[in-house]
């Protein structure tokens, strides 16, 4: 069935409205007067039978015009929400069952369905468009009565409220969807609506963040700023923006979030309230910081580098300041060794014996000095060259070191044993100043009582070798520990054994070049044991 | 006694001038020294000598600092002139340094020595360069002086 009209059935009113429309339909489908009148008859009869019994009801018009009957019908349709209706059935439905050719009572779990029809003759005539015609000449028509009007009106009225109603529905699902906070609000910073991300996201309704004026959710020392800003810029009447942290009530932590706020104008351009939003936009805070600490600390690594660069600098300085210094001291330290040995030789005879003792003495101070100065310059050389990592073999090194201490090994009647070595990366020359020096000293600082013996070793641990110099002399007392590798520091007096007390921290020095580190152990009068730790890859 | 043999010394101590004369004299070859104060002093005497085509000495032996003109830098022109290059040079140093060591070498000295410390060292180097001006005395070599230096 093709629907041309309805109705609504609730007064008595409205069944004049069936009976008019009826006859109407029937006229322009070409009825007879008298067509017409039963037809409209039978329509109001059912019309009349549901506004006094039934529910909600309504009536369609319209035409039945099916292409494979050739039969087409008018039809008026009652439908009715009262479900027990049919009890109530009684002669004026059987009256209108004669009147139409048509004639059924369908029940269903809504309520009921009576569907009328009227043959059309003639039907061939009725086209779809004229079917068209007839509907538009309904909704046009002119209001047959105010009552007529009135309700027409409340219909349309009805219709725009229902999709005004969907589409506030429909509005408010998407914006309630999305994850992020759409507010309006008015000048005093009042929330007048807010979607329900806002209380996802806050934990607070909009009336409870117009109560606590957004205290909990902005950081205590940005709230005073954030609300000065608001009232700046509502004075301006412009839209504005600014990144502000909200709290998260779920995870209590403070997020970015832009947020975007616009005037809402009347037609004179007064502000009536404000809309906007609020996005998180934390990631993109965090990369931005991200960066910037990136670039801060490329920059503080610049700032470092050349920091290296000028200690370095100043490093090298320093050491040829040494050199140069010491160099120039060997001139003059020269000359008095030369006249006092020429003073010696030739003049000898002709002072006394507190002279001879004095010249004595000043020869071996000189000495000394030479001794001291000769260390010196080797010190500050340790870094002098450009060095070269060299695959050795370390028991080549401590032959060699042996070699040159052998007076002093022969004197002292030393034995020292060396077992087997390993083959490591070293700087040659460093390495075996330090073997000569460790070396000389074990034999250097020997017990009156036994004649000094020397045992070097090595021993790998993880990834580090460990060279040993473990002897039988003096020792050391263990607190010196640390004074023992600084530059002139020694433990005993020059009478009982000499020395400029450069060695250990030329060793230490030499360690230091190797990425490595040296230490040692000992009990006064226990022999002491040096202990040489490299990385097995230097 | 070969009184054609000149050793042309330079230093601009003047102490170590007088000890180097006082050791010739002590090794009875006062005449074999000729002392100058600086470089400069050692090619004003060599283009003199050169030009009034005298006789060259045997053998030129450098202090290496002086003033003016220093003693690498001495070398340096002696070895570039064709009239020079073959009078052989000893660099005579108050210190032991090795990269001054490697830059003489390089510039073409035969040796490299450390002045002395003693009155018998002196009379020694100065007996050993008179001894070389006659073939009797070699120096060692650079490369055996550098290994003796590490």
């Amino acid at each position: 069935m093709q629907e041309i009209t309805r109705i609504t059935l609730e007064t008595d009113m409205d069944l004049v409205l069936v009976h008019k429309r009826t006859m109407k339909l029937g006229e322009l489908a070409g009825l007879s007067l008298a067509s017409q009148t039963t037809f409209a008859t039978a329509a109001s009869e059912v019309a009349r039978h549901v506004i006094e019994y039934g529910y909600n009801a309504v009536l369609i018009l319209g035409i039945r015009a099916d292409i494979k009957d050739p039969e087409k019908f008018l039809m008026a349709r009652v439908l009715d929400h009262n479900i027990n209706l049919t009890e109530k059935i009684h002669e004026s439905m059987v009256y209108a069952k004669k009147l139409v050719d048509r004639f059924s009572l369908e029940q269903t779990d809504k309520g009921i369905e009576i569907t009328l029809g009227f043959k059309i003759p003639g039907a061939h005539k009725i086209i779809s468009s004229r079917i068209e015609q007839w509907i538009s000449s309904f909704s046009v028509e002119q209001p047959i009565s105010p009552y007529d009007e009135i309700k027409r009106k409340n219909r349309l009225l009805q219709e725009l409220a229902e999709k005004l109603t969907n589409s506030e529905t429909q509005y408010r699902e998407v914006t309630n969807a999305l994850p992020l906070i759409i507010f309006s609000i008015n000048e005093e910073g009042e929330l007048l609506y807010a979607n329900s991300w806002l209380k996802a996201f806050t934990g607070f309704e909009a009336h409870e963040l117009n109560e606590n004026k957004w205290k909990p959710v902005i950081r205590e020392e940005e709230f005073a700023f954030a609300w000065e800003f608001w009232w700046q810029h509502v004075a301006e009447k412009t839209p504005f923006k600014r990144e502000l942290e909200l709290k998260n009530d779920s995870t209590g932590e403070f997020i970015w979030h832009l947020i975007s706020v616009t005037p809402v104008t009347d037609e004179i351009g007064e502000v009536l309230y404000w809309t906007g939003s609020m996005v998180d936009i934390h990631a993109q805070k965090v990369m931005e910081q991200t960066m910037r600490d990136n670039k801060e600390l490329k920059e503080m690594k610049l700032l470092l580098e050349e920091k290296v660069g000028e200690l370095n600098r100043s490093n090298q300085e320093l050491e040829q300041f040494a050199y140069a210094a010491s160099h120039d001291l060997q001139e003059p330290l020269r000359k008095i060794a030369y006249y006092s040995d020429y003073l010696n030789k030739h003049y000898a005879e002709l002072i006394d014996e507190r002279g001879k003792l004095y010249l004595g003495n000043m020869m071996s101070a000189n000495q000394r000095m030479t001794q001291l100065i000769h260390d010196l310059l080797n010190f500050s050389r340790i870094y002098r060259e450009n060095l070269h990592l060299v695959k050795t073999d370390l028991n080549i090194l401590a032959t060699e070191a042996m070699n040159d201490l052998d007076l002093a090994i022969k004197a002292k009647h030393a034995q020292i044993e060396v077992s087997q070595l390993p083959v490591i990366s070293v700087y040659p020359m460093q390495m075996r100043q330090l073997f000569q020096n460790l070396i000389s000293n074990a034999v250097k600082f020997s017990d009156d009582q036994r004649a000094p013996s020397v045992k070097v070793y090595a021993e790998t641990i993880g990834n580090v070798v460990q060279l040993i110099f473990e002897d039988n002399g003096v020792g050391f007392e263990e607190k010196y520990l640390d004074k023992m590798f600084s530059l002139f520091q020694r433990l005993h007096s020059r009478e009982k054994y000499a020395g400029t007390g450069i060695g250990l921290a030329m060793c230490k020095k030499i360690a230091d070049l190797h990425n490595g580190t040296i230490t040692a152990s000992s009990q006064p009068g226990n022999g002491a044991k040096f202990i040489l730790t490299l990385p097995s890859v230097a | 006694m070969d009184n054609t043999v000149k050793i042309l010394l330079a230093d601009d101590d003047v102490e170590d001038r007088f000890i180097m004369q006082d050791a010739f004299n002590a090794i009875n070859l006062p005449e074999v020294p000729l002392l100058v104060e600086d470089g400069e002093k050692v090619l004003e005497y060599l283009s003199e000598t050169h030009r009034n085509a005298g006789v060259l000495p045997s053998l030129v032996v450098l202090d290496l600092n002086m003033p003016r003109l220093s003693g690498t830098q001495t070398l340096r022109e002696l070895k570039s002139r064709d009239a020079y290059k073959d009078i052989p040079v000893i660099i005579f140093s108050s210190s032991l340094n090795v990269i001054e060591m490697h830059e003489c070498k390089q510039l073409g000295a035969l040796s490299y020595m450390v002045k002395p410390f003693t009155y018998e060292e002196y009379l020694l180097s100065a007996q050993h360069f008179y001894d070389f001006c006659l073939n009797k005395h070699s120096f060692p070599e650079f490369n055996s002086l550098i290994n003796n230096f590490k």
